[in-house]
């Protein structure tokens, strides 16, 4: 007990004398070393963004949903064209503001730079929320550096709404923690219920914040303290507004699923793909090496030996998280970024504890060179590897853009079409037609069927069989991709015949096929 | 017994007001009735879900016209809510958690079902709160043991409530080994009391009373064990699932609200430091885990949870409305959107309470099943349907859900999912199935192309009658 208190004593009075010895660090170039970070990220990312061609394949889903808002000013909730008409609810606060700046911009390019800027704002957001919890300003700066080059979500190209949460998110905690140090403060309390609301209407992904309440309280609870009251009662309207939000939207999801609507009605053959198990192996590439490993014995120093109550939500919200994804109740690209980003904070008290322990061997070269030898490691263990990540990002290529294009102009409006389930959003996007199956599963009774007979389609050998399927589902085109080479792993169909199969776009080694019988007779 | 205190400033909104037992009344008649007016407007049968139905049956009141049957549960539902109200005062519960837990109570899924509807559960609490009642009134408080009459009409309700199952009979037994135990005592007390001259009368009544328990035990066992061959638990008459029937908002048929589960949680955290000092908080938490252990292998006793559940939701409302908060400003709109939510629940729930069933285009069906098919037939349909089918044809069904036979299940599956007939019409004949009974649900769990579906097209199969997707098909041999 002594000993501990000793610890803590020494800790804090460690910290004191790092303050004093940073002091004039601060307030210097700050703020222009952050504009910088900033900066840089956005560049880096657009730059990225505008060199590679085309979104991610499910891009394409959220580009329609912001097109007809953009065009109605109504969620597309019945969607007339996936999976050949399907309910398709959706939380729609991201679409509407995409849709605000597509009066302005052009949609494509847009998708490009809107997501771009949110997470870059992760830079300025990660460090005034460090700046909350560590003293030492360069702490806060390489907390937000990192923050804005973590390879989980250096996904330049892509158009999802998780671009916009990580920011409301990670804001919302920043006036979390505001509050607990002013409760008067009543411009926080309103912003944050403000954010909460906003993030609760942009993805259901503010459970993570939930669950890290869970943990938080529970970890006062272990160790006896008591969170303050303004706290708990913000966590208690969290979480009744959290549920209470998503109860309007996904009522008749809830009841249909039940608890299966937390794998989103995945089909179990690619399950493992969007819930896999927890990999220590992808958490060090993705979240790059330095500041997971620092961020771990971070959450382990702080938790068991130094007991700060200041880091009690960050360590609860990143256990949380580890813990929720291996249960596999997380989807796990989420879980990870969120992850990162904490564990990304939690860096600057890295840098903090190794910056007090030089100074201890007196080695003041060492001292002077330990920013620049981060950051030539972090550049190399960070910045490569965002980069490397950004650039393997699945997109579909020009010429298939073209042939999805083309199934639009020369079809007609009724037609159904057949590709690999990540295209699905491109018939619905380019060809404007009904697709077979898409990657958005949820609120499809029978995706995990649709997905088998895809399966079937693209790597039976027998006509009859996949003239079944066709006919059962009322598929009038079939196209046949590299990807879709690539994905089912053959070079062509086997049971394609010229009476039945009618090629009509064969441009790029990309094959779009008409169907012309049925199962029993010839048209 | 130590009262219970949980007082809320007597100027809030939330304060109890002083007609509260006749607004928990009015609610409970309201939302009891709902689903019955709401069935009477659809031209629907009164009645949903399988559990009344099978009840019927069992009781074979199948002949009674429902409508007659109507006012059963509203009485058993009155009578409930005022004993609930007695044992709250006996426990010395205040006001307002009584008050809260019965409202928390009425707006749960739980309440809505099985007060609308005829359930073994709604009897048996009734039987089991009367038996409490006579029990405090009669012997409890006064040592009144003498009172024979009054022990016979205990002695009889308790045999009552014994009748469904094994699981209820296991509740009586305990609570008439401890009526035995318990004599001790009363003697002891009317020892001190009563003139010596009395004594050997007085002894005599209680070898009296301790027989009366010791027969009823008796009587108990003869009757589950060698008359009425009673099953570990009436039921299930739905597909059980652990948590949705729990959290209603998961689609089950029952169960509470997502956020009166959250204020259990507040109400059990707020609560636990008095476990030892409060005997009445003790005697929640018992039974609170009896009741949860009991429900992982059978969710029907949802009922009885639901009412410690809410007996600690109510904890943790008071807890919520009495406390200071520091940011004053967000308590009303906590508290609202909390009731929001509550109401959110129910409603969700009263709108999808009649997909239960059965349908009137179903009933038809059944009814002319009844007047053309011979007594002796042998329907086979999903297990789930085997209520309404016993009810309405009164003829026997292959499988329902409470039927332990392993082989039966496993008949019934194989038989769905047959995909030659080769398989499947040596199963039938063997069993003596000679109706099928398809309904809409089956038509979207199996697939048309294969399956017994798909069997359907073979010439031994007819189709006798159909409505609205719910049909009858005959099998010959």
């Amino acid at each position: 007990m002594v000993r501990e208190f000793k610890s803590v004593k020494r800790f804090k009075a460690v910290r004191k004398q790092i303050s004093l010895f940073t002091a004039e660090v601060k307030n210097k170039h700050s703020g222009i070393i952050l504009l910088l970070l900033f900066l840089i990220t956005l560049i880096v990312r657009l730059t990225l963004s505008f060199s590679l061609d085309n979104l991610t394949y499910d891009s394409y889903y959220h580009l329609r949903q912001v097109e007809h808002i953009a065009q109605t000013g109504l969620p597309l909730y019945d969607d007339p064209l996936s999976y050949g008409g399907r309910e398709s609810i959706f939380l729609p606060l991201f679409y509407y503001i995409s849709a605000f700046f597509n009066l302005f911009i052009d949609l494509e390019i847009l998708a490009k730079i809107l997501p771009n800027l949110f997470i870059s704002l992760l830079v300025p957001i990660v460090y005034f929320l460090t700046r909350k919890i560590t003293p030492v300003e360069t702490a806060c700066l390489f907390s937000a550096g990192i923050s804005g080059f973590l390879p989980i979500i250096f996904k330049t190209n892509s158009f999802t709404p998780e671009s916009l949460v990580l920011p409301l998110l990670f804001l919302t905690i920043y006036f979390f923690l505001d509050i607990k140090n002013n409760i008067n403060n009543k411009k926080s309390v309103y912003l944050y219920l403000i954010l909460l609301a906003l993030t609760a209407f942009t993805s259901s992904s503010l459970i993570l914040l939930i669950l890290g309440f869970g943990f938080y309280t529970l970890l006062f609870f272990v160790e006896r303290k008591t969170i303050s009251g303004a706290q708990s009662e913000l966590i208690i309207i969290s979480i009744f507004f959290y549920f209470w939000s998503q109860l309007i939207f996904f009522k008749n999801i809830l009841l249909r699923e039940g608890p299966h609507f937390i794998w989103q009605n995945i089909p179990p053959q690619i399950i493992y793909n969007y819930f896999p198990n927890f990999s220590i192996t992808q958490a060090l590439l993705f979240l790059s090496i330095i500041p997971f490993l620092a961020g771990i014995y971070i959450i382990y120093n702080l938790l068991f030996k130094y007991k700060d109550d200041r880091y009690m939500l960050l360590i609860s919200l990143g256990i949380s998280t580890i813990f929720f994804s291996v249960l596999r109740l997380i989807q796990f690209d989420l879980a990870l970024a969120f992850l990162g980003i904490i564990l990304a904070i939690l860096f600057s008290q890295f840098y903090v504890m190794i910056l007090e322990y030089l100074k201890k061997t007196k080695l003041q070269l060492l001292i002077k060179l330990w920013p620049l030898l981060l950051i030539i490691f972090l550049t190399a263990t960070t910045v490569y590897p965002a980069v490397a990540y950004a650039l393997e990002q699945q997109r579909p290529t020009n010429e298939e853009i073209a042939a999805f294009r083309w199934l639009g102009q020369h079809t007609t409006p009724s037609s159904l079409a057949a590709a690999a389930f990540e295209e699905g959003h491109l018939i619905t996007f380019y060809g404007q037609k009904k697709n077979f199956i898409d990657g958005q599963f949820s609120q499809v009774s029978d995706a995990s069927e649709r997905f088998s007979n895809l399966q079937s389609l693209y790597t039976t050998i027998f006509q009859t069989e996949a003239l079944e399927i066709i006919n059962r589902y009322n598929i009038n085109y079939l196209v046949f991709t590299p990807h879709a080479k690539e994905k089912f792993s053959v070079t062509n169909l086997k049971y394609l015949t010229s009476q039945c199969f009618k090629l009509v776009y064969n441009i790029d080694d990309i094959y779009i096929y008409e169907i012309k019988c049925t199962l029993g007779q010839r048209t | 017994m130590t009262i219970i205190t949980t007082t809320i400033k007597t100027n809030s909104i939330f304060s109890i007001p002083y007609y509260w037992k006749t607004l928990v009344y009015t609610l409970a008649t309201i939302f009891a009735l709902l689903p019955l007016f709401f069935n009477l407007i659809k031209k629907e049968p009164l009645f949903n879900g399988g559990e009344t139905y099978a009840l019927l049956s069992f009781l074979h009141l199948q002949n009674i016209p429902l409508y007659f049957l109507a006012p059963l549960p509203i009485i058993l539902m009155f009578f409930t809510i005022y004993f609930l109200i007695n044992l709250a005062k006996q426990f010395n519960i205040s006001t307002e958690l009584t008050f809260y837990s019965l409202i928390f109570f009425i707006i749960s899924p739980t309440f809505i079902n099985t007060y609308s509807t005829i359930s073994a559960a709604s009897i048996f609490l009734f039987l089991i709160l009367v038996c409490f009642y006579i029990y405090n009134h009669y012997f409890s408080k006064t040592n009144n043991i003498e009172s024979s009459v009054w022990s016979y009409i205990l002695i009889m309700l308790l045999i009552s409530a014994s009748f469904f199952d094994w699981i209820s009979s296991i509740f009586v037994l305990g609570f008439l080994l401890y009526l035995y135990l318990n004599s001790n005592l009363l003697t002891f007390r009317s020892n001190l009391s009563t003139p010596t001259s009395n004594l050997s009368n007085l002894t005599s009544r209680i070898f009296n009373f301790r027989f009366l328990v010791l027969g009823a035990i008796l009587i108990i066992f003869v009757l589950n064990l060698f008359i009425f061959h009673r099953p570990l638990f009436f039921g299930p008459f739905h597909q059980e699932n652990i948590l949705s029937d729990l959290i209603s908002d998961f689609g089950g048929i029952s169960g509470l609200s997502f956020f009166a589960l959250f204020l259990f949680f507040i109400g059990l955290g707020s609560t636990w430091k008095t476990v030892y000092q409060k005997k009445t908080i003790l005697f929640a938490y018992l039974s609170l885990l009896i009741l949860s252990f009991s429900y992982y292998f059978y969710t029907e006793i949802i009922l009885y949870l639901t009412i410690v559940i809410v007996f600690f939701a109510a904890q943790g409302f008071i807890e919520l409305l009495k406390q200071k908060w520091v940011l004053s400003y967000l308590k009303g709109f906590t508290i609202f959107l909390l009731l929001l939510s509550l109401f959110f629940s129910t409603t969700t729930y009263l709108q999808r309470n009649y997909h239960y069933g059965p349908s009137s285009s179903e009933t038809e069906v059944l009814l002319w099943t009844k007047e053309n098919i011979s007594p002796e037939s042998i329907i086979f349909s999903e297990p789930i349907n085997s209520p309404f089918v016993n009810y309405f044809t009164q003829k026997e069904t292959f499988s329902s859900l409470n039927d332990d036979n392993y082989i039966k299940k496993r008949t019934t599956i194989n038989l769905f999912n047959s995909t030659y007939t080769s398989e499947s019409f040596p199963l039938f004949e063997q069993n003596n199935i000679t109706h099928i009974y398809i309904t809409p649900s089956i038509k979207e769990k199996y697939p048309a192309q294969q399956g017994l579906l798909f069997l359907l097209k073979n010439e031994k199969f007819k189709m006798l009658y159909s409505n609205k997707d719910y049909e009858l098909w005959s099998f010959t041999k």
